[in-house]
């Protein structure tokens, strides 16, 4: 907890004003509430015992009702202030958050859910809420409140002030008891409510291919049986951790019942008056509640702290895009000379490329060909610089590539990965974003390029304003296609193919081979992973990449 | 029936246990109330120097209510907890009975991941229903009754003023409250979704998107969406403290007035003088019983919205009519006439028409999206027939029953589910008997699809856990996976969906002859984009797209 505390908030500077307004705006708070003790008890009294008439307290009751509108006040700046600074603490925290995935780069979106991703950054944060806008605001004010009521309340009678001061350090203390003890305990129940409903989602997103198998009847009464083991955990830990509030609560009131019997029995010799014991009554369950209410809010917190820890998870991850500074000239002819490279994930010992070294040059078509998982894709990341070699160097004409500007090397590549991303938009938008200076006919040629014909409603039936939607009903390979043209209008030195002639007929991909060629005629540097024969029957040279050792095929 | 009752139907066995609970929670709030009234009367009282004899009840009565509240509220949530996660797993069995039976044709969230993990949170958020809305405001209107009947008992007037007070802050309070969720959830609603949709693009292309050159336009769309979403929730917040603003008011008006008409009716002789303090202290406690009811009213839409989705869900109507009695299978010989056939979101084919004699083989090639997968989904009898005929064996499809079909004939495709268990249990589940199926036969698929050396090498072998959604292996590595139970299910008639997608050619040449020598004496269908999965098959079909 307190470890995530201080990180939260390192990145949610905003709430800084807002915890010294909190931590003000609760002082008063707590002034206000002392003064309607004071208030309050005095007039009972005189009208009790005084014999004092309604008229006598009437100013009284007004300044009593002043008070009232001033702690409703109070409560309503609290709360918007509050939810002013949280959501301003969580549009730093999304910030921070979505620049550092850009850092982190496509090699480790990819590895995650774009959808888990959008929502950790939106929907995800609510669950901080309690966290900025209560739970810190009550931190200071579960230590400062208690501290004022208290001397308020030594003013009126030492012992009472003694109870209190007895009493509430003994609430951190239990609750720390308490926590020690079923910390582990409580997190293993996270855990397992996690994995219950993560369970259950595996099983419903399972249940196609049960159904294929006729199982999934005998998966239905596995879950009643998940269900209680479940249960039956989740209580035995539950046992101990509502003990902390048993703790809370029994101290509160029993303090209370305390010092209401030990006034009564003074009043009864006459060592303490009436209005003192009314002060003191009123006040003793003030002292309580911040702790209360910061018991309560710290099981709102605990819900909230799984976002936060899948956030840390990212904003604390290791980058390595520093030191990449250098704009050297790059010169046509280029070469990119890959010497001795390899790569294995972070955190594992997976290896996902095995050393490979060689030399791709203007004007010639350089064929990567290697079994399944033999790391072709990561080779295609590390040109790009969406990963960093584990060891070995790449270079363009001399200069290693860990050490030229990404955006500025990238400037000199035209890339078609694997599955191409489009954007939701126009077929013309979709090329224009690599070439907004791209005109209509300049488009329509680079889709003839790749088989595409505008004037052909099979391929797009509305030309290029064809929208790019999921239900326009352009298939895979058309999409690819599309975006084959993208990188093609691209015309940048370097083009990097992650198979550009995949999923299509044999007419396609003998337009795309002869395509690429002119690309080659051109003086383009072309680097493309290849399954296809004849891809690799037109290369100037073939690459083979080895399989790693315990990973990808075992041919 | 609303959705919400539909729901509550789910916690209905549970009822007693409920009712003791929302009976506990009571107790918890009454004892307050209690502590303060008695402790009020017992100083007051004790100003006037009585036998402290005459003091006794009200000094056990103060000890007691201070326990009482601790203890009772300590068994509320265990009873009130127990009681909700036994009603849990009665909704995830319903939830997934029901799923069982639509499955994969009769809901479009089969096909889109995002939506079924949507409809489990929805799930889970249902247990709100008892904790936080039913339970607290049951429980509450208890007490506050109590607070009510007590200050009336003691002073009619004093009944009333406790009576309007609560009442506005039980129910005018959560009603504002609602409707200021309901407002500000309205004003951010289109900014977040645009923010979400941004987002989504900026994660599913970020490759691209950075390769174009695009990122720092994108970054600078996001802030400025951030931004706009930051400042309408600014302008929202004054709306938002509202609420507990207003209980305090609530609350400061209720001891004023009650004040007042105690010294009114104490200088008129009408109440004792040891009252004016119990009356003053009563709504000091009894505020607390209502004070819950505005989150109870939102957790009550959050959980009605997703009540609304879930029971969008159990009432989908059943893709498929079984037969009330089942022919039974003789043969399989397959044989589709004229078949026409449409997923709910529209993916069609129509005017299919081919044959799969027994023991033999055929392809069926086209592009991706031409309509492979829906004609397999028909094989399976997941899909309905719009036109046409599929008959097995002489008998038509609709006499018979999906299960006794799939038990002949069975799909492999690199869509399916890889649970995330060990790689045994993922074999485990082709097999007709689990227990029975043994490591050596697992072994033997695992060599057939070519995985075994990679499982070999791995540090628990057929132990190995996967992940979620197979999330430790790759691509290809996965599709061979769920090739692997075809091998150890070894049905009648095998139906293999893109067998070879993520693999090389030399791989899946190497596969396919492994799945060609095993299906021998059964029937074979390859729906595949990929010619070579189909040569030497007996007869290959090539799928077009409807508008084609």
């Amino acid at each position: 907890m307190r470890a995530i505390d201080q990180r939260l908030l390192k990145y949610a500077q905003a709430t800084r004003s807002f915890l010294a307004f909190s931590a003000v705006n609760g002082l008063v708070n707590t002034a206000l509430i002392i003064l309607q003790a004071l208030l309050l008890g005095g007039l009972l009294v005189d009208i009790y015992l005084g014999g004092k008439e309604l008229a006598d307290v009437i100013g009284d009751l007004y300044l009593l009702g002043a008070v009232f509108i001033a702690r409703a006040l109070s409560a309503w700046l609290s709360d918007v202030f509050a939810t002013r600074a949280s959501n301003k603490a969580k549009s730093q925290l999304r910030t921070a958050v979505i620049s550092k995935t850009l850092e982190l780069g496509p090699v480790w979106v990819s590895s995650r859910q774009s959808a888990d991703l959008a929502t950790l950054s939106t929907q995800g944060l609510n669950a901080l809420d309690t966290f900025f806008a209560r739970y810190l605001p009550q931190i200071f004010l579960a230590a400062a409140i208690p501290l004022t009521v208290g001397i308020t309340v030594l003013t009126q009678d030492l012992l009472s002030a003694v109870i209190i001061g007895l009493t509430i350090p003994l609430i951190p203390f239990f609750m720390a008891l308490v926590g020690i003890y079923s910390k582990n305990k409580v997190d293993r129940q996270w855990n397992s409510l996690q994995a219950l409903s993560g369970h259950f989602l595996d099983l419903v997103q399972g249940l196609p291919t049960l159904k294929v198998f006729n199982r999934a009847k005998r998966q239905a009464d596995a879950i009643a049986s998940v269900g209680d083991e479940y249960r039956s955990a989740t209580m035995g830990v539950l046992r101990v951790s509502f003990l902390s509030s048993l703790v809370l609560e029994l101290i509160s009131t029993l303090s209370m019942a305390l010092v209401a019997v030990s006034i009564g029995l003074r009043l009864v010799n006459g060592s303490i008056n009436l209005r003192e014991g009314l002060i003191v009554l009123f006040l003793v369950p003030e002292a309580y509640i911040p702790l209360r209410q910061l018991g309560a809010q710290f099981h709102a917190v605990v819900d909230g702290m799984g976002a936060a820890d899948r956030m840390f998870e990212i904003l604390e991850a290791p980058t390595f895009q520093a030191s990449r500074t250098v704009k050297p000239v790059i010169n046509i002819p280029i070469e990119i000379a890959v010497d001795q490279v390899s790569y294995s994930y972070p955190n594992s010992q997976l290896v996902a490329l095995s050393p490979l070294s060689f030399s791709a040059r203007s004007g010639q078509l350089t064929a990567i060909k290697g079994a399944s998982g033999s790391g072709k894709s990561t080779l295609v990341n590390l040109l790009l610089g969406f990963a960093r070699c584990a060891s070995g160097v790449i270079q363009v004409n001399g200069q290693d590539i860990g050490d030229i500007d990404l955006d500025y090397w990238r400037s000199h590549i035209s890339y078609f990965p694997q599955s191409p991303w489009l954007p939701y938009g126009t077929v013309r938008q979709a090329i224009q974003m690599a070439n907004p200076s791209a005109n209509d006919q300049d488009i329509i040629s680079a889709l003839e390029k790749v088989g595409l014909s505008v004037t052909n409603p099979n391929d797009l039936p509305n030309g290029l304003d064809t929208k790019l939607t999921a239900s326009t009903g352009l298939s895979m390979g058309q999409r690819r296609r599309i975006a084959l043209a993208r990188a093609i209008i691209q015309n940048r030195p370097i083009f990097i193919l992650d198979e550009p002639t995949a999923s299509l007929d044999q007419k396609t991909e003998e337009l795309i081979n002869s395509t690429l060629q002119n690309l080659v005629t051109d003086g383009k540097c072309v680097i493309a992973i290849a399954h296809r024969p004849h891809l690799v029957i037109n290369a100037d040279q073939v690459i083979e990449v080895k399989e790693p050792e315990f990973s990808g095929a075992s041919l | 029936m609303s959705t919400v009752k539909r729901m509550w139907q789910y916690f209905k066995p549970m009822q007693a246990q409920l009712f003791g609970s929302a009976l506990l929670g009571a107790m918890t709030l009454i004892s307050s109330i209690a502590l303060m009234a008695t402790s009020g009367w017992l100083i007051s009282k004790a100003a006037l120097m009585p036998p402290v004899l005459t003091l006794s009840v009200a000094v056990v009565g103060v000890r007691t209510f201070a326990l009482s509240r601790g203890v009772a509220r300590y068994a509320e949530r265990l009873l009130s907890h127990s009681a909700t996660f036994n009603s849990l797993t009665q909704i995830h069995r319903a939830v997934f009975d029901r799923l069982e039976q639509l499955a994969p044709a009769g809901l479009p969230a089969f096909r889109r991941g995002d939506l079924l993990a949507r409809l489990v949170a929805d799930v889970d958020s249902v247990q709100d229903l008892p904790l936080r809305v039913v339970l607290p405001i049951t429980s509450g209107i208890f007490a506050a009754s109590f607070a009510v009947g007590l200050s009336a008992w003691l002073l009619p007037i004093a009944g009333l003023v406790m009576f309007l007070t609560l009442l506005f802050a039980g129910v005018f309070i959560p009603l504002i409250a609602t409707w200021n969720a309901a407002k500000s959830e309205k004003a951010t609603a289109q900014i977040r979704g645009e923010l979400v949709d941004e987002l989504i693009e900026f994660y599913s292309g970020n490759a691209d998107i950075i390769a174009l050159g695009q990122h720092e336009a994108a970054l600078t769309r996001l802030t400025e969406l951030d931004h706009k979403l930051t400042a309408i929730a600014r302008k929202q917040a004054f709306a938002s403290g509202l609420a507990s603003g207003l209980l305090i008011l609530a609350q400061g008006v209720a001891i004023l007035c009650s004040t007042y008409v105690a010294i009114v009716a104490f200088t008129d002789g009408k109440i004792d003088g040891a009252l004016l303090a119990v009356l003053a202290m009563i709504p000091m406690a009894a505020f607390e019983s209502v004070s819950n009811f505005p989150n109870a009213a939102l957790a009550l839409a959050r959980v009605r919205s997703s009540a609304n989705r879930l029971i969008e869900v159990m009432d989908s109507p059943n893709p498929i009519t079984e037969p009330s009695q089942s022919s039974t299978i003789t043969s399989v010989d397959i044989e589709l006439i004229d078949a026409s056939a449409a997923w709910l979101d529209q993916d069609a084919v129509s005017g299919v028409s081919f044959k799969v004699p027994q023991s033999t083989s055929i392809g069926l090639v086209g592009p991706s999206g031409s309509g492979k997968s829906t004609i397999v989904a028909i094989l399976q009898k997941f899909l309905p027939l719009r036109t046409g005929k599929y008959t097995i064996g002489g008998v038509d499809s609709t006499d018979l029953n999906g299960r006794a079909i799939r038990e002949k004939l069975i799909l492999s495709s690199p869509e399916q589910h890889i649970f995330a268990t060990s790689i045994a249990e993922n074999l485990r589940l082709a097999s007709e008997h689990p227990q029975d199926l043994t490591d050596e036969q697992m072994w033997q698929a695992l060599e057939k699809v070519q995985l075994a050396n990679w499982v070999r090498a791995l540090p628990n072998q057929l132990e190995t856990v996967v992940g979620e959604r197979g999330s430790t292996m790759s691509g290809g590595q996965k599709q061979r996976l769920t090739l692997a139970r075809l091998f150890i299910a070894n049905p009648q008639v095998w139906v293999l969906d893109e067998p070879t997608e993520h693999l090389d050619s030399a791989l899946a040449d190497l596969i396919m002859q492994n799945v060609k020598a095993a299906t021998k004496n059964s029937s074979l269908i390859v729906a595949s984009h990929r010619l070579a999965d189909t040569e030497d098959l007996d007869q290959v079909y090539q799928v077009h797209r409807p508008q084609d």
